[in-house]
């Protein structure tokens, strides 16, 4: 019996049909997808999202290469869906349009770390260098790896460089040595600074609290009538 | 067995192995097909009309225009109470109930809810230092200023929100009135003396 034919229709179909329903639905869904200016709050005019700077761009290649997105996610789920706003990951959840300029799209699967999607907003560039080089040193217990290789362990030579580490207490260089973060390291910290998801859009509106309604503590749930 | 599989056997080199045909109990169709039924309908509530604009936990296109703000002052409180969240609930909390030793309330205050805005934008604009009686208490703290850190727009947004929230309920503020408040160059923190000479209008 000559199967060929069945066997290549059998795989044709297979392949057609998650390529309508994984490529071509959503190019003909959200492939016009650009920059909205339905920002809710936050004036008018404005545009998000904006493209990040050519540092930070070139930072995402760092973070791709050095796997972070095996542990880390970028984005932030719904609010009745997990506590991501509660605790501190974002004011609202991630859209389609927090993506538009990444290429790839970093948003991982795993949350053995933090969400970093609006890593931007809590940690500035020497946080980010330092959590790189020891994590421990910012976070006692953390179980993120080290990455040394992205930094040169000098010896200070004159003055020392203005871009050395700061590190506190048992993980700083020995005396007369300082740690001097790389290109990479620059770039990666760029790049988790540029993470930052802004404002309300139209499709992940705030909760506003409503205008005049009090807000006296809640009463102790009672089975007897309203009165 | 017939003559043909004796000579099949005869010359297997040329021969093929064929895969006979099981049939299918109909009960496992019909399962399958009430999976299949029932995941139509699932997606068909759950898939928001496959509208984009529609996110979870939304369900279709008019709950998403219900959560927008409806209005210009609509808009205008959320801004305020953006603000609030970033900068105010520090101190003052997120129920605007105020914290013994770190910030008095503003619900109720008579300082927020006076009839005119006056006060309150010197407030935010200039800090505050010194004693003075919120609500039948007194307090002694100091409140950094924020003119350097909000244009008029904000801080009229944020004194609009804290007017009109949590059971308070004055006039809204206009940038305007924060323009003119912001004018008068006040060195340093104001004091409650130096406010109760500003009229409340």
């Amino acid at each position: 019996m000559n199967s060929g034919p069945t066997l290549f229709l059998g795989l044709f179909v297979a392949m057609a049909c998650s390529w309508l329903s994984f490529v071509l639905g959503p190019q003909l869904q959200i492939g016009d997808m650009r920059p909205t200016t339905n920002i809710v709050v936050g004036a008018s005019g404005q545009i998000y999202p904006n493209p990040e700077p050519g540092l930070a761009h070139q930072g995402a290649e760092v973070y791709r290469a050095d796997g972070c997105a095996s542990c880390h996610t970028e984005q932030v789920r719904p609010r009745d869906l997990g506590s991501d706003i509660n605790r501190g990951w974002g004011v609202r959840r991630s859209t389609g349009y927090d993506y538009l300029f990444d290429q790839p799209v970093l948003l991982g699967t795993l949350r053995v770390g933090p969400d970093l999607a609006n890593a931007g907003r809590r940690m500035d560039a020497a946080a980010v260098l330092l959590r790189l080089y020891e994590p421990r040193a910012l976070t006692p217990g953390s179980i993120m790896p080290p990455s040394p290789f992205l930094f040169d362990k000098r010896k200070i030579q004159g003055a020392p460089s203005p871009d050395a580490l700061q590190i506190p207490g048992p993980f700083a260089p020995p005396r007369g040595y300082e740690i001097v973060p790389r290109a990479e390291a620059r770039a990666l910290a760029a790049y988790v600074t540029s993470l930052h998801q802004d404002g309300y859009l139209f499709e992940a509106p705030p909760p506003l609290q409503p205008a005049g309604k009090t807000n006296a503590p809640a009463k102790p749930a009672t089975n007897s009538p309203a009165k | 067995m017939s003559q043909d599989d004796t000579k099949n056997r005869t010359n297997q080199d040329n021969s093929e192995p064929s895969a006979g045909f099981a049939t299918v109990p109909i009960w496992l169709i019909m399962v399958f097909g009430g999976l299949f039924y029932w995941s139509q309908l699932y997606l068909n509530d759950h898939a928001g009309g496959f509208d984009k604009q529609v996110y979870a936990p939304y369900d279709s296109l008019e709950q998403v225009v219900a959560m927008n703000p409806k209005s210009a002052g609509d808009e205008f409180r959320l801004m305020g109470q953006d603000v609030f969240n970033k900068t105010c609930t520090a101190c003052h909390q997120p129920s605007g109930l105020g914290k013994e030793g770190t910030a008095p309330p503003l619900v109720g205050s008579e300082w927020v809810l006076a009839p005119g805005p006056d006060r309150i934008a010197r407030i935010a604009l200039n800090g505050l230092t010194g004693p003075i009686t919120v609500k039948g208490k007194d307090w002694n703290l100091t409140m950094v200023p924020w003119k350097d850190t909000y244009d008029d727009k904000h801080i009229a947004a944020v004194l609009t929100y804290i007017r009109s929230t949590w059971g308070n309920n004055a006039s809204p503020v206009k940038p305007e009135q924060v323009a003119a408040a912001r004018k008068e160059v006040h060195p340093g923190p104001m004091t409650s003396p130096e406010l109760q000479q500003i009229p409340v209008q």
